[in-house]
């Protein structure tokens, strides 16, 4: 039983594998079919991530259009030994830190919270990211269900490095090794983040169903 | 309905190692047992994961026209750079032609110099200086110039931006 897992594990790896180098041989070569291929493949969770990170909708058109012109461009390092998307999300998040920070929004001194690394490059996700309007949120109107409604309520209020966290772990459904690469924390950091994510997520639904 | 999370604080908190994959085998037959037999933390379980589920009732479209709006300025992205890498190509080549021309030339004119300097009357030092001041150092200066011109450009559009 666990030879055939292992063997299943293995195959599964290699096939990971060889699509991660035939992306990295296209992206070297720049083919434009390629990266067809990717934008479709991944733009639906590249708008979720940015929109978890930056917990607004407005500016998430202009940075997925930046970040497939950065794929194009430093397509080159990209080895194609670990999976694409955390390196998409990598330089998605650069590019959003940059943005912000050109507006002065937000800086890279203070961390989200007392447990963060000091000196991590982290985001101060600070309230200023909270929407200033009364408008609905992003998550409020991208909400299906029942659940995701009172979810929604509790999610803009959250950290955007919680959320960030949250979003990998159980939407991309990324290591915590991987989105600490990310994320550029430890791996310590990116637990409690997502530990604090679901106690207060927890909590929030329960008050809710408890009020109903 | 809460849930009495105070009760077994510790195994609450390994519901969320154990969700957010940090547990260890160990400590997940530890849980899996507790589980069995405890009705609040299996409950405390059920609601967090509720939550995670939750999290799958969201609908990110991408706005309209986001991926053709995307695809377009990749495709005129990527004439650019391939514009680019010609231009600089192109520029390379030159610049290694002029050097090659340089060190020809400068060995063809000091030959000549020293033919011609003693027809003319003409100091050799005074041959030497007026070599280097005007045909040596002016085309090392192209050369040069040719060569690193690639780079000047990139550092200059990096400074301005995606233009798009």
């Amino acid at each position: 039983m666990f030879a055939f897992e292992t063997i299943f594990e293995n195959i599964g790896a290699e096939t990971v594998s060889t699509e991660t180098q035939q992306i990295a041989r296209g992206l070297r070569q720049r083919d434009l079919a390629l990266l067809h291929a990717l934008v479709e493949q991944y733009q639906y969770r590249l708008v979720r991530y940015l929109i978890y990170l930056l917990g607004r909708r407005d500016p998430v058109d202009d940075l997925v259009q930046e970040t497939w012109l950065r794929v194009l461009e430093r397509g080159r390092s990209y080895d194609g030994q670990s999976p694409f998307a955390p390196w998409l999300f990598t330089i998605a998040r650069n590019l959003a830190i940059d943005s912000l920070r050109k507006r002065r929004i937000f800086s890279l001194d203070t961390s989200d919270s007392p447990d963060d690394d000091a000196g991590a490059p982290g985001v101060n996700y600070a309230e200023s990211l909270a929407l200033a309007s009364n408008a609905p949120s992003p998550f409020e109107q991208a909400a299906r269900t029942e659940d995701a409604r009172w979810l929604a309520e509790s999610l803009e209020t959250l950290p955007a490095a919680v959320r960030e966290a949250l979003v990998l772990r159980f939407q991309e459904d990324l290591s915590l090794e991987e989105i600490a690469a990310i994320a550029g924390a430890s791996v310590s950091t990116v637990s409690s983040r997502i530990y604090r994510g679901l106690a207060a997520l927890r909590a929030h639904m329960q008050g809710a169903h408890h009020a109903n | 309905m809460q849930i009495d999370s105070a009760r077994h604080p510790s195994f609450c908190a390994l519901i969320d190692k154990s969700l957010a994959g940090a547990a260890t085998p160990q400590e997940e037959q530890t849980l899996r047992e507790h589980l069995a037999t405890c009705a609040p933390c299996a409950e405390h379980q059920e609601a967090t994961r509720r939550v995670v589920a939750g999290l799958e009732g969201f609908s990110f479209a991408p706005g309209p026209g986001l991926d053709h709006q995307v695809l377009a300025a990749v495709a005129l992205r990527a004439r650019q750079l391939e514009t680019n890498r010609v231009r600089r190509r192109q520029m390379g080549w030159g610049g290694l032609l002029a050097l090659l021309l340089t060190a020809v030339g400068s060995l063809a004119a000091s030959r000549l110099g020293s033919l011609a300097g003693p027809a003319l009357h003409l100091d050799p030092a005074q041959m030497r200086f007026g070599l280097a001041a005007f045909w040596i150092t002016p085309s090392l200066f192209i050369c040069m110039l040719l060569l690193l011109q690639p780079t000047l450009h990139a550092g200059l559009s990096s400074r301005k931006g995606f233009s798009l």
